[in-house]
């Protein structure tokens, strides 16, 4: 593990037209690490994770990935330099099959020869066998979960660095949130930096290292992940 | 004010041509003043409905030769020829109009582009009825049977009626009709919520721009005693939208002025004959990537600002009406209840809402939670009537909406606001707040008051303004929403809400990203609704704005009602908890 | 009278297969961006001129072919970058949210004039592409075609096969599917969506030059044929609801086997009957005949 972490945000403040949705958030996630970051609907978690991809602008504050700041580096770039952002709601291109998801994330890396195409994709169909059965059917005919899986393997044919996920359990039933999240412990362990937003917080905590509670746009809680489940104040950061 | 513009134009026509004695300018004139009125209706179209027809001069076509063909082929008077030329063009407008609500945007497009170029090629190559490109000879002109000063009753005829049209075009302009096609224009199923049934409106308005392009049309068939196809290509269809986009899309002044300078920069350009279409080809990009708010807009920013303040006076903040004449209404009604009745629905195979019952009791304010992804937005547009159930019904007081549109349950008492705001940007505050008024507003005698009256609106204003003040944002009457914060458009929202007097009100997420102090505003606003007896069932993600105000709190989870009781029942319920946290398990 | 139906059947292919094409470069630009080129058929109809002087001038075919579809695809570039992307500054709010079909169109009306200016008003007869005459007629199973009918029938077809393999096949294909589907989610997927959006524009424009270099032979060309062209591709995509590839294909080829025959039938208004049909068909059917369910709500 590098001394410096992989991502560093600093003191970002974000807002969307008139509405200020970020105050002053700051937090870091280094190789091997899985950071979580917890709270209710309309805490600004989305947007905190679009500030780092930079599809969004901060009106103050910095992020650094790898050592260098990203706000002059255009979004497609971030992600072919490893910062893989996967959004709310999976995003797989729904008309193309499920193979042509995960090819899609290869072809930017620099995943170019076959061999190493072919490699990967069984990295991926181990990780997730249903993947291999459904390879040939349009991604949208998948079930949630398995649209899921996907969205995480094609993230992982991208060779991320760093790779954020929004709210994967959404709509999920609980057995399959675990597979995604063991997953994504698994990864961390293997070295990769995760940042994981979500609002289902027991799961979350329970996978990851260190976690943030972020409440109408501020981190109202931090730490590590066995101290915040204890933590009473938890609950009422969401129920009020 | 107005009254004297238009005596001043009325003179300004009349002397004219007693002026000016050359009849080349004298005929320019005529061409001027019908084909405004055209472009009158292209801009009533494309700028307030936003419906872009690519196929007017079809309408224009089918205007000319009704009137010509019955006038010469069959020796119609002119009084009888031109209005069933008209007629016949509203049938073309209707026709087209049906089309128009199936389709949008593009299909609308290239659905005009065909209308016209089959009236063009019919034109073309019915000969036996139209002449086809040789013409009709000998189509009467309109002179009253003076030749020698048959140009100038032309002009007075054609001037006046424009006059008219445009006068009704202001009118239309800055009155509730404009309003609501502006509203139509931005988004339907708003339009709907504050009661306007989109597809008459839709249709209609295609109908007026086919009668005003025909009637362009009818004029220019009786102005030379020849026409022939030639004159009906795509090209003046083109013409037609580059006069509205000169002028000023979607300001009632742009198409005289974009038909002016179109027809100067015609005369100006003869002997460029051969770039014509380049010219128009250029104007187009150049007024649409440089200056999309066209002449009007140029002269607005040149013009000095009293000037601008004295020809365009809207009262902007008149004073507020006795709240007790606004909510008269309220106030003799009792409260009303909503029932949801075991609604379920999905959508492409995911059950976002299961057998839901909900009963909210009159005059209590009833929160909807649940995580992300619960059915929230999916209940609450049920209820609305933006989406049909698949089973269940909904109950308003006695009566039962689940077979109604979404504008007729608005018109029984049922308003709401939006998670994404729904206000129309181009209308200040206080206009947003008057659409929520368009079905309370009385109908009769609103255009005569409006030509007499600066303000002719006044009830409606001040009620308008009352309800401001009732939300405590009265200052914000004259501006627009895009000057104002996030928490003060949500309250316009609100505004706009209440203005429908409604007896139930679905607030769907009112303090999502306000800040703190704005939420306690919104807060207290509800709670004032709650006391003119309006029943509230909101639907939120702040809990502490949620424990605090409900009476009364569903919780679904999957679709599914999960909890249902007063605030600190559904906090202490370990369901809940286990909804939105997780359930607390050991990790392996 | 078999063999008229025969020689209207091929002559309604060769016809469709044209409006396919052309509908082709529609649909990829309304798939990836949700806009088009009003001045499709207008694109067409400067690579029918441009590939007729071209092979008068006495430049071999496949040459001249050549040099059209770089000067199409320049077209194509400059249409989107000048006309059509400078509009999104704007904004939704500002101007008209079409205000593209305007430019688009203003873009196809200084085309035409340019026509116009270059090749004059009057019509012109291409020199046919792959044989000596334009009347160059084979006898297959007794029946005697129009070579150029015959081939260029063929080249479409193959044409179209490899706009299949780009869309599905290939990595741009995937692009362009995943910028339709979501421009910011393929953003984070690495795709430069700018591109993309670029390449989808000259893809298009090739179209319509593949197709007006093809269609020279077979009619008589004019600077004014372009509209004709623009509303029947519309049509055509329309049948497939601007989503639907195959439908587009079916569409196009039914289309122009339709219009041969009410051609043949009435000389005098016969090709405006498919037209009419499918306007009329567009009320009952709004999103198309292959449309996948998803309506654009908008």
């Amino acid at each position: 593990m590098s001394s410096t972490p992989l991502l560093q945000v600093d003191a970002i403040d974000a807002s969307i037209g008139v509405i200020n949705i970020l105050h002053g958030v700051s937090l870091s996630v280094s190789s091997g690490e899985l950071v979580t970051v917890i709270g209710a609907n309309g805490a600004g978690k989305t947007t905190l994770l679009r500030v780092i991809s930079n599809l969004l602008k901060p009106s103050v504050g910095l992020v650094q990935f790898d050592g260098a700041p990203t706000t002059a580096v255009e979004a497609h770039r971030l992600a072919r330099r490893g910062l893989i952002h996967v959004p709310q709601g999976r995003q797989i291109v729904p008309t193309l099959s499920v193979l042509d998801n995960l090819i899609i994330g290869a072809e930017r890396s620099e995943i170019v020869d076959s061999e190493t195409l072919v490699e990967n994709l069984e990295r991926e169909y181990s990780r997730f066998p249903v993947l291999r059965e459904r390879k040939d059917l349009a991604a949208g005919s998948l079930s949630g979960g398995e649209q899921q899986m996907l969205a995480v393997s094609r993230a992982l044919m991208m060779r991320p660095k760093l790779l954020m996920l929004d709210e994967p359990s959404l709509g999920l039933a609980p057995q399959i949130v675990k597979t995604i999240l063991n997953a994504l412990r698994q990864l961390a362990d293997e070295g990769l930096a995760v940042l994981l937003v979500e609002q289902v917080a027991m799961a979350a905590l329970s996978v990851a290292d260190n976690a943030h509670v972020l409440r109408n746009g501020e981190i109202a809680l931090s730490g590590t992940a066995s101290e915040l489940r204890r933590d009473k104040a938890l609950v009422e950061s969401y129920l009020g | 004010m107005k009254r004297y513009v238009y005596i001043l134009m009325a003179i300004a026509i009349g002397v004219f041509p007693l002026v000016v004695e050359n009849t080349f300018y004298i005929y320019l004139a005529q061409t001027v003043a019908f084909t405004s009125i055209a472009v009158i209706g292209l801009n009533i179209l494309l700028g307030l409905s936003g419906q872009m027809s690519l196929g007017q001069a079809g309408f224009y076509a089918v205007g000319a030769y009704a009137s010509a063909i019955l006038a010469t082929n069959y020796g119609w008077p002119l009084y009888a020829a031109i209005p069933f030329a008209l007629i016949v063009s509203g049938i073309a407008g209707t026709l087209v109009g049906l089309v128009a609500l199936r389709t949008r945007g593009l299909y609308l497009a290239m659905a005009t582009l065909a209308f016209g170029f089959i009236v063009e090629i019919l034109s073309q190559r019915w000969v036996d009825l139209t002449g086809g490109t040789m013409g009709l000879m000998g189509v009467p002109t309109l002179d009253f049977g003076n030749f020698r000063m048959g140009p100038i009753y032309f002009f007075w005829v054609a001037g006046f009626t424009w006059l008219f049209v445009q006068i009704g075009s202001d009118y239309v302009f800055s009155s509730r009709w404009g309003r609501s096609l502006l509203a139509i224009k931005d988004s339907e199923s708003f339009a709907q919520t504050v009661g306007l049934n989109v597809p008459i409106w839709r249709t209609g308005v295609f109908v007026l721009s086919a009668v005003l392009t025909g009637l362009a049309g009818t004029f220019f068939a009786h102005q030379n005693g020849f026409i022939s196809s030639d004159a009906f290509s795509i090209q003046l269809s083109i013409a037609l939208l580059v006069a509205v986009v000169i002028g000023g899309l979607g300001r009632s002044y742009g198409p005289v002025l974009g038909t002016l300078i179109l027809l100067a920069i015609d005369e100006g350009t003869a002997s460029l004959h051969d770039v014509s279409l380049m010219i128009y080809g250029g104007i187009l990009l150049f007024v649409l990537l440089g200056f999309p708010e066209g002449a009007i807009g140029l002269v607005r920013k040149l013009m000095p600002s009293i000037l601008s303040r004295a020809l365009m006076a809207v009262p902007s903040s008149p004073a507020a009406a006795p709240l007790e004449e606004v909510f008269s209404q309220n106030r003799r009604r009792e409260s009303v209840g909503l029932s949801i009745e075991a609604i379920s629905k999905s959508y492409s195979g995911i059950l976002a809402a299961q057998n839901v019952n909900l009963s909210v009791a009159p005059g209590t304010i009833h929160a909807l939670i649940g995580p992300n992804g619960a059915g929230k937005s999916t209940v609450i547009n049920v209820i609305a009537g933006l989406y049909g159930a698949d089973s269940g019904r909904i109950r308003l007081g006695e009566t039962y909406l689940t077979k109604l549109p979404a504008h007729k349950r608005a018109r029984l008492g049922l308003a709401r606001t939006f998670q994404n705001l729904q206000l129309i940007g181009s209308l200040p505050v206080l206009d947003n707040v008057l659409l929520g008024m368009e079905r309370n507003v009385p109908r009769a005698g609103g255009f005569w008051r409006w030509l007499v009256d600066t303000n002719h609106e006044r009830i409606a204003r001040g009620q308008a303004m009352s309800i401001l003040q009732f939300l405590g944002i009265e200052e914000l009457a004259g501006h627009y929403p895009a000057d104002l914060s996030y928490g003060h458009r949500k309250l316009v929202e609100l505004a706009r809400a209440v203005a429908q007097q409604p007896k139930v009100m679905l607030l769907d997420e009112p303090v999502a990203g306000i800040n703190t102090h704005e939420v306690k505003e919104i807060g207290e606003a509800i709670l004032k609704l709650r006391e003119l007896g309006i029943t509230v069932l909101l639907v939120e993600h702040n809990m502490d704005f949620v424990m605090r105000i409900s009476d009364h709190i569903t919780v679904l989870d999957y679709g599914l009602v999960i909890a249902d009781g007063d605030p600190a029942e559904v906090r202490a319920n370990p369901k809940v908890i286990e909804a939105y946290l997780g359930v607390e398990e050991e990790t392996t | 009278m078999l063999d008229t139906y025969l020689q209207i059947l091929v002559s309604g292919l060769a016809m469709g297969a044209i409006y396919t094409l052309t509908a082709k470069g529609l649909f990829i630009a309304h798939l990836a961006t949700h806009k088009l080129n009003f001045g499709q058929g207008d694109f067409l109809m400067v690579g029918a001129f441009l590939s007729m002087s071209l092979i008068i001038a006495g430049i071999p075919v496949l040459l001249a072919a050549l040099l059209v579809l770089i000067a199409l695809g320049l077209l194509g570039w400059g249409l989107e970058r000048l006309v059509i992307r400078p509009l999104d500054r704007f904004g939704i709010s500002g101007g008209s949210t079409y205000s593209w079909i305007l430019t688009t169109a203003g873009v196809a009306l200084i085309l035409q004039n340019i026509a116009e200016l270059v090749w004059g008003k009057s019509s012109h007869y291409s020199p046919p592409l792959f044989s000596e005459g334009r009347d160059n007629v084979i006898e297959i199973a007794g029946i005697n075609m129009f070579v150029e009918e015959i081939l260029v029938i063929g080249f479409a077809a193959v044409v179209v096969a490899f706009f299949y393999y780009m869309l599905f096949r290939t990595r741009w294909g995937r692009a362009v599917y995943t910028v339709a589907f979501n421009p910011e989610a393929a953003m984070l997927l690495g795709i430069n969506v700018r591109r993309t959006v670029v390449l989808v524009f000259v893809l298009a424009s090739l179209l319509a030059g593949i197709s007006g270099i093809l269609v020279g032979p077979l009619i008589t060309i004019h600077p004014h044929i372009g509209l004709m062209f623009t509303i029947k591709a519309l049509a055509v995509a329309a049948i497939g609801g601007f989503s639907n590839p195959l439908g587009i294909l079916i569409g196009g080829v039914l289309f122009g086997v339709a219009e041969a025959f009410s051609n043949y039938y009435d000389s005098a208004f016969g090709d405006l009957y498919p037209l009419i049909f499918v306007l009329v068909f567009l009320v009952f059917r709004p999103s198309g005949l292959f449309s996948e369910a998803q309506a654009d709500v908008r």
